[in-house]
């Protein structure tokens, strides 16, 4: 069809979308073939050369866009971004201009892990970008992608200082401009990143994270949120150098956000160096219930602990109650003193999973006493969930102690029920690993009540499985079990030890894929 | 089946159902941990194979005033679907694993719910 030479300029751009279509189909498969990918790429190329329509010349470059993928090296799309800096260059086309940026940020955003700061690639668009950034005219979508692709750039690349400044200083003069803010602020974000903050920077940094604050009233939920994390970044850098006036005016920008309750971890930075500042702040930190604040508040005297139990206590239980136990726990009450207030009712579970935080081996004997007085099935379930807890900080000693008392009691869930939730808290390897595992699987033997005792297992069995690849192994082995308990174990416990951050050529995954599938 | 301890070709039911349930967690958070399998006609033919009425798993419970017909390999049967769906979207297919799958899945389009229960009811009498 390209070849065609009776085909007329309506007929081709036809071709190339019918084209950009099918890649865009097909890509997951396509792009599984090296060979396919870059004999499609170098086609594209060479009709791209041939070509002068412009349509034409967009859907072919979105081709490009979407053919780049990070399952081959950098090296390997040379030809590609060789052609788009050349085009970004030459042609004056929006519609050719803004695609060809989009295609940079997309190299940049694939590659960004692969191409080392100091390459010939990161210069010259460094060069290019900050031509654009200075000139700053034409069209509004050229304008977005040149910023947008700006921001991809640092997201990768270290800064030079004096790039930040020039680039800070050009953007700063442009954050009225409505349509432009939000990838200004994002360029904003990247640009600050960088340990040392020179005097030059932090000035335009304080001019323009005022600048940013005003966004915090905007209606655009995506704004206010990278405005936030702008000005908290910015904090981060060169609070200290800041103004009284500015923090002053900062935080009253925001003080709308803190009685909503939405986004609490604003204020870090003072926090840090000065807690006092918050003081006309402090209920409403407490009801965000951000423990790391409010420890900070209360060691530096700005609040106390009784008043923190008292706001605490007319929050919501229902849905804040993890978070409120976490912040008990975090406040420096002893798990005894806790353990007073450890009743069957809702505010009893938020203590109990309070004394989960900060109890040690001693809280253990009460919270097993506790197991025996609670009926609220919840309240018990959070029992286990604390003493699961408690374990996790010492699971060398005491996971082996629980297993000798779980072989002496009938009620065995209560005990898997224990073991998954310490692993919640802490997937380290300990010494009892492999004997944890095997005391699970011989469990299963038996006749469960319920089905689901068997997930809660593999749930447990298969998280063990992924702390190390040892006792994957020894999961594994178990698929050759005569015990139909045991194999069904093994068989489920791929789904929950499962995560997505688990690399697929994990050894063990691939053991385990083995024993289940092949 | 290249290997003999393969659980998504064990002889029980509910451990088939497991690995096939844990094989779509697979395919769904790592796609690439399957690739080698796109060419493994063992493979293709045993989650085809769960993806089939299986006589075998149809029994019926007589209660004397009356008589239940459970069918044990439903759930299997939906997840192994569940499975065939994600792979084809996401694995390249070789001609006879396509020619596989299509005659499958069209074995399924093609006996209605209706006609299933039929099967399943004369199946069990």
């Amino acid at each position: 069809v390209f070849n065609n030479t009776k085909f007329n300029d309506q007929l081709k751009i036809e071709s190339s979308k019918i084209l950009l279509r099918i890649i865009q189909i097909y890509n997951h498969i396509l792009i599984n073939n090296e060979q396919e990918t870059f004999s499609l790429i170098n086609f594209v190329l060479n009709e791209l050369k041939k070509t002068a329509i412009v349509e034409n010349k967009c859907n072919l470059l979105a081709c490009l866009r979407e053919l780049v993928s990070n399952d081959y090296p950098f090296s390997q799309y040379q030809r590609l971004w060789d052609y788009v800096f050349e085009t970004v260059a030459r042609t004056s086309t929006v519609k050719v201009q803004t695609i060809a940026f989009a295609i940079l940020r997309r190299i940049n955003e694939t590659f960004k892990a692969a191409v080392p700061a100091d390459s010939k690639y990161y210069a010259s668009l460094l060069g290019l970008l900050r031509g654009k950034i200075k000139e700053f005219d034409g069209d509004k979508s050229i304008k977005v992608a040149v910023l947008k692709c700006l921001a991809s750039v640092f997201a990768g690349l270290p800064v030079g200082e004096a790039d930040a400044v020039y680039f800070l200083e050009n953007l700063s003069a442009k954050l009225k401009i409505e349509v432009e803010k939000l990838p200004i602020v994002e360029t904003l974000l990247r640009l600050q990143a960088g340990k040392v903050c020179s005097p030059e920077k932090a000035k335009v940094l304080e001019t323009i994270t005022k600048q940013v604050a005003d966004n915090l009233g905007s209606n655009n939920y995506e704004l206010n949120v990278k405005s936030i994390e702008a000005i908290n970044q910015t904090l981060a850098i060169v609070g200290g150098n800041f103004s009284q006036a500015t923090l002053t005016e900062l935080l009253e920008k925001s003080k709308h956000l803190l009685n909503e309750g939405k986004i609490p971890l604003f204020f870090r930075p003072i926090v840090d160096s000065n807690p006092k500042m918050l003081k006309p702040y402090s209920e409403l930190i407490i009801r965000s219930t951000e423990t790391y604040y409010i420890a900070k508040l209360i060691s530096a005297g700005v609040i106390d602990t009784s008043a923190v139990v008292k706001i605490l206590k007319g929050l919501d239980i229902i849905e804040k109650g993890k978070k409120i136990s976490l912040t008990l726990g975090s406040i420096g009450i002893t798990a005894s003193e806790l353990l007073k207030e450890a009743e069957d009712t809702n505010w009893g579970r938020i203590i109990i999973g309070a004394v989960g935080y900060v109890g040690d081996e001693s809280a253990l004997g009460p919270l097993f006493k506790l197991l025996e007085g609670l009926k609220v099935e919840e309240n018990r379930y959070a029992v286990c969930a604390a003493i699961g807890n408690v374990v996790s900080r010492d699971q060398g000693r005491l996971v082996g102690k629980l297993m000798e008392a779980a072989s002496a009691v009938k009620d065995v869930y209560l005990y898997i029920c224990i073991f998954k939730e310490m692993i919640g808290y802490n997937s380290q390897p300990f010494a009892q690993l492999p004997q944890l595992i095997e005391w699970l699987l011989a469990k299963s033997e038996d006749k469960f009540e319920a089905e689901s005792n068997y997930f809660i297992t593999s749930e447990c069995v298969g998280k063990l499985a992924f702390i190390s690849p040892e006792a994957a192994k020894l999961v594994v082995n178990n698929a050759k079990s005569a015990n139909e308990n045991r194999r069904l174990i093994v068989a489920n416990s791929l789904r929950f030890g499962l995560e997505a951050q688990t690399s697929s050529d994990a050894y063990f995954l691939k053991e385990y894929i083995q024993a289940i599938g092949t | 089946m290249g290997n003999a301890v393969a659980l998504v070709g064990d002889g029980k039911v509910r451990v088939r159902e497991g690995a096939v349930k844990s094989l779509i967690a697979v395919a769904q958070l790592q796609p690439k941990a399957l690739k080698d399998y796109s060419s493994n006609r063992d493979f293709w033919k045993c989650v085809v194979f769960n993806s089939h009425i299986n006589d075998d798993l149809i029994a019926t419970i007589d209660y004397g005033l009356c008589k239940e017909v459970r069918d044990e390999g439903k759930s299997l049967r939906l997840e192994s679907f569940n499975l065939l769906q994600i792979l084809v979207t996401r694995l390249t297919l070789e001609g006879p694993q396509i020619d596989e799958i299509m005659g499958a899945t069209l074995h399924r389009i093609g006996t209605p719910p209706s006609m299933q229960r039929a099967r399943v009811a004369t199946t069990s009498s």
